[in-house]
């Protein structure tokens, strides 16, 4: 199981990687193709426009995992553990909830715009880009699954230590009389 | 009561700054405000979520914020730096309060390469606080002029604030970077007046005056590092290239600067940064995607016509009104990172610029610059935080040590808001 989360990781890691290259080697080319060789190759930008699509969605997911979305912390650090352990809760349903709705959404949409060609490229619906919302949604939706385990996890550890904690404090009292 | 708790504008910011408070990130904050709010409409609507969520990545102006990310980071390496600090110390490190002007010149050059003030701090900073306390600066006053300076960063093109500003308003991110160049260049000039001030009431050292060999030596150095600038303000401006095309052709010379010309980095060094811009990247684009839902669900809902309603109630000319926008926004600015705040804003603001005739160029770099401010003051800016961990200062310590510049910086805003030529008079030349 361990294991398995670790190649999820991995794997996302290298695909946010390629996409990252890709938008640079695709805008590059976009530039050669209009000042060197001097005609417009429209699939370049809509290529690199996709990745960026792909790499926003799937990018997001390795972001709830390591929790590096930008969130303004005034209240929670400072709360009482039961209540932060409600927020965080609360944020996490919250999350998932919308998670959800953009899943359903997009899946949608996947089935709906399977005719839709994207400009340019006449192999290329826009059922395939939404189908990277609708993956990054799954894989963020997963990912807040576990964190609601963990918190959980946490939750229990910080009920002990902190009977640990106010034992100590208690035997040093103790001495201090 | 109750029928205020129905009401979607009063809803809608309860609902958000609860979010926020509670600690949830803030693209979600977004997303779910706006189902919230579609919920209260009546229903939710699948597929137009997952339309809007895409098409707000889906354009081709966003993809300048990776690739400006990647440049930085590209260009933020050692050999680079020094070679531009290096440059700019003979150009006025013979200045009364010489290493001071050199850290406010770095900036200005260095923010002509990069697009963040945090990583202006974070990169550059770290080299001119050293610089400045080996010559013996006081902590206080080489930590404050270092974060005062890196926030030029974001003001000259090219700038990230600015692309996610462009991309929200759907103003020309072209035209808002040109416009952000006077501005930034009269920051520079006013701190560089405040560190002569300070040179001559504190004595500080000044350099020698270089020889025109030296200068030579010195430009020699850093000619290839000093081009990207001028080519980057310079295709755009020419009209050769889009913002995100000028972003490409700077990772690419970045790269070759970086990776063939001072080998400064190694083929395995590439992985971490591109890991890292993959990372910001894509955590900035979930904001942006949920920034256009959510845009799209508060016009339907009318809101900001009813926050217009309320402004309009009593500030009765565009000079009032822009001077309630400013004080509401440096407010704004010290609680919430940058680009949260435009994507939330923007969309709110957008109708009353309309109905006041502010230039939406215009009111983006004042926007920018004040939340630039922001980053300077406590309780979450932060370039504070990078600085007070760089320049191993303590936070009160830094932002008593700020408050002359933030004061100068404060003048810069009045300026350039009671002034639009300033802002206005390059991009209407293009």
């Amino acid at each position: 199981m361990k294991r398995l989360l670790a190649f999820l990781d991995k794997t996302l890691d290298v695909f946010t990687i390629i996409m990252t290259l890709g938008i640079v080697v695709c805008v590059s080319l976009q530039v050669l193709f209009r000042f060197v060789l001097e005609f417009p190759a429209p699939w370049t930008e809509e290529i690199a426009r996709y990745m960026f699509v792909y790499l926003t969605f799937i990018g997001s997911a390795i972001a709830v995992r390591e929790k590096t979305h930008i969130t303004i912390e005034v209240l929670v650090e400072r709360l009482p553990l039961v209540i932060r352990t409600f927020f965080l809760l609360f944020v996490q349903f919250g999350i998932v909830f919308f998670l959800i709705v953009l899943m359903i959404g997009s899946w949608y949409m996947v089935q709906n715009s399977g005719n839709v060609t994207s400009s340019s490229l006449l192999w290329l619906k826009m059922s395939h880009i939404y189908f990277g919302v609708f993956l990054g949604s799954v894989l963020m939706i997963f990912y807040s699954i576990l964190r609601i385990f963990d918190i959980f996890i946490e939750f229990t550890r910080g009920q002990n230590s902190k009977n640990k904690l106010s034992q100590i404090s208690g035997e040093v009292k103790v001495i201090n009389k | 009561m109750i029928s205020l708790l129905l009401n979607p504008t009063f809803l809608f910011i309860f609902a958000l700054l609860l979010l926020f408070l509670i600690g949830m990130p803030v693209a979600f904050s977004m997303g779910l405000t706006s189902l919230i709010l579609m919920i209260i409409d009546g229903k939710i609507q699948y597929a137009n979520v997952a339309q809007k969520m895409m098409g707000g990545v889906n354009s081709f102006v966003i993809l300048a914020v990776p690739l400006f990310l990647l440049a930085g980071k590209l260009l933020n390496s050692g050999g680079i730096t020094d070679r531009i600090f290096a440059f700019c110390k003979v150009c006025v490190g013979y200045l009364p309060g010489g290493l001071g002007h050199v850290n406010v010149a770095s900036s200005i050059i260095f923010s002509g390469m990069s697009g963040t003030a945090v990583s202006d701090a974070a990169g550059l900073g770290s080299i001119e606080i050293k610089a400045m306390r080996d010559a013996g600066y006081s902590k206080g006053f080489s930590s404050a002029i270092t974060a005062a300076s890196s926030t030029i960063g974001p003001i000259i093109p090219p700038s990230l604030p600015m692309v996610i500003y462009g991309v929200t308003a759907g103003a020309s991110v072209g035209a808002l970077f040109l416009a952000g160049i006077i501005p930034g260049l009269l920051m520079g000039l006013a701190m560089m007046l405040l560190c002569a001030y300070y040179a001559k009431t504190r004595s500080y050292p000044r350099g020698e005056k270089p020889t025109f060999q030296l200068f030579f030596m010195a430009l020699r150095k850093a000619f290839l590092p000093l081009l990207t600038p001028v080519i980057i303000i310079g295709g755009i401006y020419s009209g050769w290239f889009t913002p995100t095309e000028a972003a490409v052709v700077a990772v690419l010379y970045g790269f070759i600067l970086s990776k063939f010309v001072y080998k400064e980095i190694s083929w395995s060094d590439l992985i971490p940064i591109l890991r890292e811009t993959a990372r910001d990247s894509a955590i900035l684009g979930l904001i942006i995607s949920c920034a256009t839902l959510y845009g799209n669900v508060i016009m339907r809902n009318k809101i900001p016509m009813e926050i217009l309603d309320f402004f309009t109630s009593f500030a009765h000319s565009p000079l009032t009104m822009l001077i309630v926008l400013n004080i509401f926004l440096l407010i704004v600015g010290a609680f919430m990172e940058t680009v949260s705040a435009i994507t939330i804003l923007v969309p709110i603001m957008l109708p009353i610029m309309a109905q006041y005739n502010i230039d939406p160029i215009h009111f983006g770099v004042v926007m920018v610059l004040n939340l630039m401010i922001g980053l300077l003051t406590p309780p979450f800016g932060l370039v504070l935080f990078v600085i007070s961990k760089i320049g191993e200062i303590s936070m009160i310590s830094l932002v008593k040590e700020l408050i002359p510049f933030i004061s100068i910086l404060l003048v810069v805003l009045a300026l350039i808001t009671f002034f639009p030529q300033i802002v206005l008079w390059l991009p209407g030349l293009m």
